[in-house]
């Protein structure tokens, strides 16, 4: 800080120091008012506030996790399979005779035998009778692809995943295995396993699929793209994790514009068209504050005498002293004020809570919107600048002046997201988004706009 | 005494939130309207100022008298910028032909020979301090009255040193000027407004 050296300035000073004005009564009242609204600040209570916060949306997250992953039981799965067991049109419950199709030809009458009396796993391995008769109902998966083949075997279900979403049917006596490239069944296609064998939409399943090849091929191009459609919005639970970083810019801080860094890791909750996704993210951004110093300043030193003695020396007949000082330093009595600055890099443990809504989907691109609150907390700081340095000054106080980072903060955020299938597990996510923050990290209270930042958030998920 | 009353103001007690407001509000308004230039913005910037002194009261280490009003100054002085900056005014560095013309000739730097300055009161220039362009206002407040460097200054309202030197040059012949120009008649008007002085 400077000490100005001119006249006017010195006037000005000397005439303003004592200046007063009363407020109004108004201004007073508010002020109380509002005063009295702000809670009393306690640190442990804070803290426990805080953890008790983050932890309730860290297991608000997991129990919707747990609700919408929750697997099926025996029970109901049996309930659910007796409700929903279906025998596709296209499974043969019974031999075939080439006579009784003379369209189909031998070759295709002995594979189908072949397939019927072989079962078969798509790994290559030998599948038991017993465990082919036990498979059971697999609700529709989430990624279909067309081109995938039907699962048997439930030790494959986990491998193959992204299988068509075809349901299982519970194999009869007569039955052995279904048909390899089965187009999926949509829900209004099916036929309730309790339906009337003798009726006419069953009477000879076969035929419908068997009568052409080049028909059956038509029919199941058909069904695929009608089955795709339908598919995308009878999707069901997908979990995925991932990482994800997203640089932002914040707009209208206490220093301007600033840069956030914040990389973390992720869970997405996929239901069809919805998702929800939270995780826990670090953020970096670096901030200046302010220290009010008091202090004395040093005026130099002396030493001190503090005591002499003397010695007698016998052979030159005198006293030899020693004297004895201790160095002395002298500090001005008046008090002054400094202002250094220090700047600091913040760590912000971020905790999001967004829900998603995909509204387009085409082949591996997904659109989609997203939005909701991210919960900021404090973890830590580290000064960057040099440490204050007060030098021989005689320090009386050091107190940081707010506005300072705040150990919490709510932002709410939106996006519109975009999501490349890269593979049968792996996507990745651009979602370019807009925060807005409700208490800022930068300042507190905010006398006018609060800050807001865009931000581009790049995520790498791998999908179960 | 000063110790008892913070520790009150952290317990939240409205008597000691009350008596803190009385006791140092006045002089902190004071403060705002040099910055603001109007009562109304400077009672919104004490306001705002105040609730961010009772929040962080309890981070505040007091070991000798009168550093409690220097920190909630500076609170003040701090609040009073972003407040400026949020509207957009500080960087509204006034055109500097059109002020030269208001200048007009330049006036001795010394006051003591002048009876103009002598018998100025309180008020009187804090109106004319209120009339300076904001840009003007803004420096001068940093540089002669919280007593920044121009460095400092320059880094706080993110201008060139030399944008503040000049800035502070201008103001100062500003004020001489309408010192010098103030009548007999407008020396005995007060600064209108709702406050009160203590002189």
């Amino acid at each position: 800080m400077s000490t100005p050296e001119h006249p006017t300035d010195d006037f000005f000073r000397e005439m303003l120091s004592d200046h007063r004005i009363v407020p109004s009564v108004e201004a007073k009242k508010a002020f109380l008012a509002e005063a009295a609204k702000i809670a009393v600040k306690r640190s442990g209570r804070r803290k426990g506030y805080l953890l008790i916060l983050s932890g309730l949306i860290l297991v608000s997250g997991a129990v919707l996790f747990w609700i919408f992953s929750k697997p099926i039981s025996d029970q109901e799965f049996a309930t659910q399979s007796k409700k929903e067991t279906v025998i596709p049109t296209t499974i043969i419950s019974t031999p075939i005779l080439p006579d009784e199709f003379p369209h189909v030809s031998q070759t295709f009458y002995e594979r189908t035998r072949k397939i019927q009396t072989e079962p078969f796993s798509l790994s290559g391995e030998p599948i038991e009778q017993s465990t082919i008769e036990q498979t059971s109902v697999t609700p529709a998966i989430h990624n279909y692809n067309p081109d995938s083949t039907i699962l048997l075997h439930s030790s494959e279900k986990q491998q193959y995943n992204d299988s068509v979403p075809v349901k299982e049917t519970p194999v009869n006596s007569g039955l052995t295995a279904p048909i390899v490239n089965l187009p999926p069944v949509p829900p209004g296609k099916q036929h309730s396993g309790s339906e009337d064998p003798g009726s006419k939409k069953s009477e000879n399943p076969v035929k419908s699929n068997f009568s052409d090849p080049s028909q059956e091929k038509n029919t199941t191009d058909t069904l695929d793209k009608k089955s795709t459609r339908e598919s995308y919005s009878e999707r069901r639970m997908q979990i995925k994790f991932g990482v994800s970083y997203v640089p932002e810019l914040m707009f209208n801080t206490l220093e301007g514009e600033k840069f956030v860094n914040t990389a973390g890791i992720e869970a997405i909750l996929k239901m069809g068209p919805f998702s929800l996704r939270t995780g826990a993210g670090i953020s970096v951004s670096k901030g200046t504050n302010e220290l009010s110093v008091a202090y004395n300043d040093w005026m130099g030193s002396y030493n001190r005498l503090d005591s002499i003695l003397f010695t007698w020396s016998d052979p030159n007949k005198n006293y030899i002293p020693t004297v004895y000082l201790s160095r002395q330093e002298i500090w001005d009595s008046l008090m002054k004020l400094e202002y250094p600055r220090v700047v600091k890099r913040y760590f912000y443990i971020q905790i999001p809570l967004i829900l998603g809504y995909d509204f387009w989907q085409k082949n591996t691109v997904t659109l989609g919107i997203r939005g909701g609150p991210i919960l900021s907390i404090l973890l830590a700081s580290k000064e960057l600048s040099n440490v204050y340095d007060p030098g021989n000054k005689k320090i009386i106080s050091i107190n940081g002046i707010p506005p300072e980072q705040v150990d919490l903060n709510w932002q709410v955020m939106a996006g519109f997201n975009t999501s490349i299938r890269l593979g049968r597990k792996f996507s990745l996510e651009v979602e370019p988004n807009i925060r807005y923050y409700f208490n800022s990290v930068f300042e507190k209270p905010s006398t006018s706009w609060k800050p807001w930042s865009v931000g581009l958030r790049l995520s790498f998920l791998v999908g179960y | 005494m000063e110790a008892d009353l913070i520790n009150k103001v952290i317990a939240r007690e409205p008597d000691a939130v009350e008596a803190l407001y009385d006791h140092y509000a006045p002089a902190l308004l004071s403060v705002g309207l040099r910055y603001c230039g109007n009562l109304a913005d400077a009672e919104d910037i004490l306001h705002d100022s105040f609730l961010k002194i009772i929040s962080n009261l309890g981070n505040f280490r007091q070991r000798k008298n009168g550093s409690l009003a220097a920190w909630m100054k500076r609170i003040m002085v701090n609040t009073a910028l972003n407040f400026l900056r949020d509207r957009k005014k500080t960087n509204h560095f006034s055109d500097l032909e059109t002020i030269e013309a208001v200048i007009g000739e330049e006036v001795p730097d010394s006051y003591e020979t002048d009876d103009q300055y002598r018998n100025l009161t309180q008020d009187q220039i804090m109106k004319i301090i209120c009339e300076l362009p904001l840009g003007y206002r803004t420096v001068f407040n940093l540089y002669v009255m919280e007593g920044f460097s121009h460095k400092e200054i320059s880094g706080m309202l993110q201008c060139s040193e030399n944008t503040s030197k000049s800035q502070l040059s201008k103001a100062r012949a500003m004020l001489r000027k309408k010192i010098r120009n103030m009548s007999a008649t407008e020396k005995h008007n007060v600064y209108e407004y709702s406050g009160t002085s203590d002189r």
